[in-house]
């Protein structure tokens, strides 16, 4: 459709894109890239500590290490759904309404997913050796999973188009977010085989000694900006996307807005305004009007 | 499979997984960068 | 739609899963359970592991009641004197619980071995 723009308007034409596209990305593109590399880096840092440095659990033995990715996992999960629920509120906010929010929402919602799936199955994978079962039916358990699909159901949710997009999808994470609380405190309000909370316990006293407690909020930490360079790369995309599906929409209506000027110019053509015809076809500034 | 199976399971699954998903994010945004010329966002001068 | 999944959740899990009973509240409602298949969790009394046969057989208590426990089976890793366990399986004719399935339910503090062993040869029989 822009090939067939006229010639004058076209810096106007790329201007009003680039509002359309309204903020392509979060980061800047050198902070983006330092995050990324620091990430990568207090990855393999978490490793060495968690592999290496930190002692083996008095109870568990080595098995214990695959607290320091399921644990951050877990609470990575959490914050990404939070940001999604306060985006989609900020979104459903009259005075804060943007499309920037709706992006970021459906951006970490995906990493949530990302996260939740690993947090059960790193979950599963500590589960058999130290508890002797992969899967137990109990409410931490049950509870996580059906996050995971009541997110995987909100993303499935963003895909469907429709005027109210963006509006609908925004209610709805607001309402899967419900489900975190109840994940969290599962453990405290139901008998479950899983342990209650270490860190965020009622007390809000950690029960775990130095080196460990110090390698699970490393763990964190990394896995926090892994997080915010991913819902940058995720955004990026997102905004992307929406631009190609805009474009491809504003196509599709200049192909029939051609089709039916070329209907235009055949039923005319044996009028006296052939000249007029032509013109439009060449796709001057008269058939934008048109339009 | 001893603990220290599952630990390694576990951890080569987190980077794996991670990286796979940064990589799978990379050809996304690739390909709908490339997809941009095409559709006329950057018109030739 | 979601939210009403959630309500159901909530109400099924509060309702229908009490994931396990301890000893005492086993032992009290054993004649309404009958041959039920029951959780049944507490803490393996210390000394009273003997293997058998085909496995396992130990007290478990939950401080204040005390149960026997005969298990068939290989136990957990993790299933030692002092052990937290859950263990699932039915009463027998006697007063004993056929297990044969034992989980564990450890803690959720996390220490090196050496300060473990100077505070949990004393936390352990406080709790």
């Amino acid at each position: 459709m822009r090939r067939s723009e006229p010639g004058p308007e076209r810096p106007g034409a790329k201007c009003r894109e680039r509002e359309g596209m309204n903020r392509p990305e979060l980061l800047s593109r050198r902070f983006a890239a330092m995050i990324g590399w620091l990430a990568f880096a207090s990855l393999a840092t978490l490793a060495i500590l968690g592999l290496w440095v930190a002692p083996p659990d008095a109870v568990q033995g080595d098995a214990q290490r695959l607290m320091y990715v399921h644990v951050p996992a877990a609470w990575l999960a959490y914050l990404a759904f939070g940001v999604t629920a306060l985006a989609s509120a900020l979104y459903l906010w009259p005075r804060t309404r943007s499309t920037v929010w709706d992006r970021v929402a459906g951006a970490s919602a995906e990493l949530g997913v990302v996260f939740t799936g690993l947090t059960l199955v790193l979950g599963s994978l500590w589960g058999r050796p130290v508890w002797g079962t992969w899967w137990e039916w109990e409410a931490r358990l049950v509870s996580t999973a059906v996050l995971f699909f009541l997110y995987v159901g909100y993303l499935a949710l963003r895909r469907i188009p429709g005027p109210a997009r963006a509006k609908r999808c925004a209610i709805a994470a607001l309402v899967a977010f419900v489900d975190v609380p109840i994940v969290h405190f599962s453990v405290e309000w139901w008998r479950t085989l899983h342990q209650e909370a270490t860190v965020f316990n009622p007390d809000l006293d950690p029960e775990i000694h130095g080196t460990m407690a110090f390698t699970l909020f490393f763990g964190v930490f990394a896995f926090t900006l892994v997080y915010v360079y991913l819902l940058n790369r995720r955004y990026m995309l997102e905004a992307m996307d929406e631009g190609r599906e805009e474009r491809e929409l504003e196509q599709a209506i200049a192909e029939r807005t051609r089709a039916a000027e070329l209907v235009d110019v055949a039923a005319t053509a044996a009028s006296p305004t052939v000249g007029a015809g032509a013109r439009a076809r060449e796709g001057d500034p008269g058939m934008r009007s048109a339009r | 499979m001893t603990d220290a199976g599952f630990v390694i399971a576990g951890w080569a699954l987190t980077g794996g997984a991670l990286g796979a998903y940064t990589i799978h994010l990379a050809v996304r945004l690739r390909r709908a960068r490339r997809s941009l010329p095409e559709s006329g966002a950057a018109p030739s001068r | 739609m979601a939210l009403i999944a959630i309500i159901v959740l909530v109400v099924v899990l509060s309702k229908n899963v009490v994931y396990f009973r301890t000893v005492s509240e086993a032992v009290a409602e054993r004649p309404s359970d009958g041959d039920r298949r029951i959780r049944l969790a507490g803490e393996v009394v210390p000394g009273s592991v003997t293997e058998t046969r085909n496995g396992v057989r130990f007290d478990v208590t939950d401080g204040k009641k005390t149960v026997e426990v005969v298990h068939r089976g290989d136990p957990p890793n993790l299933f030692k004197a002092g052990a937290p366990v859950v263990c699932e399986g039915r009463w027998d004719r006697g007063a004993r619980f056929d297990s044969d399935r034992i989980l564990i339910k450890h803690g959720s503090e996390y220490e090196p071995p050496d300060v473990d062993s100077e505070r949990a040869s004393a936390g352990r029989v406080a709790a």
